[in-house]
């Protein structure tokens, strides 16, 4: 089901920052959960606009690939000639970002329809069935400003799902909100996810979020940021965020940030 | 007990108010109280002989005048005059400078071509236009349209231009994003960004509007108001030309309430500071 994003040898430097993403080379399987998790400014952000194609890798490649319809080599790096809410062996991606970006003159209802692919049919129904999922269909006609953090953020997810994205990128979406409304934020998104399990790449400085909704994590380390640690995490969805095994594999990827000492194997010294 | 059932009252009434977003209807006549205050002192100035009657003339005799000009009907006809001419100007200057100031600031090429120009342009004052245009266009009313279009036109564009280029770089990336169309990302993004500096320069516009009507009326005019302000003065009236100025300075504030209100319900999505 969906596509797999298949990144080969990506690098990309700026002027003035240097080089950013070394050698990042990594294989999302289709319909995975996938969190990245790494320091500040490491260049998980610039990956994501890699993906979309806002950036052009240096060197290297970035894939869309669908296992059912099109063998693994059509490729388009760069991938700026996709036309909008392609859907399909191409691979369409859609973004929900660290700040709502809604459009302050457009209700949440508008705001979702924007995004949405002007020839589809019954426009009107795809936006009520997508705020019901969200849990804002009472919002329909409220302006961005009368919404809380959480409920923006919603809004959000909604218009990312507009067009059925093979690939969902959220940049660390929940981390303007406070932690009550993220937990629900995320108990949400694994309901979304599990609802249709999509390639998904999370983008996030909360391990026990990564943790809780991704069935990989890569740890990544500063700048310029290579893969430190891929951790497999195979609970079942929902999980227990006080689960042990959980806690196991946090202690790890806090190893790999650098952040608990290597000698230090209990986790005492979070 | 009578005191705790008129306080339960009072403090729903105003918690409720306090939730509405505006106060703004609460005492309404507040504005007239500084206007008031100064007719009242004119008009005792002129009572005690501390005014000059030839220079300020007096309240009773300007209302006279007032009165005169508009059973007349000449008030009325002249005003009608300048109004017109604003309109058609300002229609065709309001025009002109959004659909140019919208274009040259969306795209960077035909800023590069255009704006040097149009900024060189908006340098030469607008009256100075003025012995051109009659040139060109004659003493009627064309040269006075023309002159309201040319000073419309440069604020317009300049509010325009900027408005469009204050686009949140963020609304830009996020249409990228999704692979907006262009005429989408420009009608729904762009130009409802530009929206409030549009407005500022509306209101500024009509300000001008008045100016260029009444400046051209009165160096080359048959008619409108300021033929009638010109009348006055060179018929030794001040009454008449306070009468005009009054005249002004209430369409002035009419027309300007009229674009706020317009601008309040088109940008109702605003979460600006309105004020304390």
């Amino acid at each position: 089901m969906g596509t797999s994003l298949v990144f080969q040898h990506v690098s990309k430097s700026f002027p003035g920052a240097g080089l950013v993403l070394d050698n990042f080379d990594v294989t999302v399987p289709s319909g995975s959960f996938v969190s990245l998790v790494g320091p500040t400014a490491c260049g998980k952000s610039t990956l994501l606009r890699l993906i979309l194609g806002l950036d052009h890798p240096d060197a290297g490649n970035i894939r869309f690939a669908d296992p059912l319809s099109s063998p693994l080599g059509t490729s388009h790096a760069g991938l700026s000639p996709l036309p909008r809410g392609t859907t399909g062996g191409q691979g369409s991606c859609a973004i929900a970002f660290q700040e709502p970006r809604l459009l302050p003159w457009l209700t949440v209802r508008d705001n979702v329809d924007l995004v949405l692919s002007r020839d589809r049919s019954d426009r009107a129904g795809r936006v009520n069935d997508l705020l019901q999922l969200v849990g804002l269909a009472d919002f329909h006609k409220a302006y961005p400003k009368v919404l809380s953090g959480g409920m923006a953020q919603r809004a959000s997810l909604a218009r990312a799902l507009a067009n059925e994205p093979d690939v969902l990128l959220l940049d660390e979406p929940f981390s303007a909100v406070d932690a009550l409304t993220r937990m629900r934020l995320q108990e949400a998104l694994i309901r979304i996810y599990m609802a249709r399990p999509r390639t998904t790449i999370l983008v996030t400085h909360d391990i026990d979020e990564a943790l809780l909704t991704s069935r990989q994590v890569i740890v990544l380390s500063s700048r310029p940021a290579h893969i430190v640690d891929i951790v497999e995490v195979n609970e079942g969805y929902p999980r227990d965020r006080t689960d042990g095994h959980l806690f196991e594999l946090k202690t790890r990827i806090l190893r790999g940030l650098g952040v608990v000492a290597m000698d230090n194997q209990d986790g005492a010294g979070i | 007990m009578t005191i705790r059932q008129a306080a339960a009252p009072a403090i729903a009434s105003r918690s409720q108010k306090a939730s509405e977003p505006k106060m703004r209807t609460k005492l309404p006549w507040i504005g007239f109280l500084l206007p008031a205050a100064l007719v009242l002192i004119w008009w005792l100035g002129a009572e005690a002989g501390y005014l000059d009657a030839t220079f300020f003339s007096t309240p009773q005799a300007v209302v006279q005048t007032l009165g005169k000009l508009l059973f007349s009907g000449v008030l009325v006809s002249d005003f009608w005059a300048s109004l017109q001419r604003i309109l058609m100007g300002a229609s065709i200057g309001f025009v002109a400078g959004l659909l140019l100031g919208a274009v040259t600031g969306y795209a960077r090429q035909v800023e590069r071509v255009l704006d040097p120009t149009v900024q060189a342009l908006r340098a030469v004052p607008a009256v100075a236009w003025i012995p051109f245009l009659i040139l060109g266009l004659g003493i009627d009313n064309a040269p006075k349209i023309a002159l309201i279009a040319i000073a419309i036109f440069f604020i317009t564009y300049v509010n325009t231009f900027s408005g469009v280029r204050g686009t949140d770089q963020k609304l830009i990336e996020l249409a990228q994003a999704y692979r907006l169309p262009r005429s989408l990302v420009f009608r729904r993004i762009i130009m409802p960004a530009a929206l409030p500096q549009i407005f500022v320069g509306l209101r500024l516009a009509a300000a001008i509007g008045w100016i260029a009507a009444v400046f051209s009326e009165i160096l080359i005019g048959n008619t409108g108001l300021g033929v009638l302000l010109n009348d006055g003065r060179s018929l030794g009236r001040p009454d008449q030309t306070i009468v005009l100025m009054i005249v002004l300075a209430v369409a002035g504030k009419c027309s300007d309430s009229l674009i706020r209100l317009i601008e309040r319900r088109v940008t109702r999505w605003r979460a600006t500071f309105e004020g304390v």
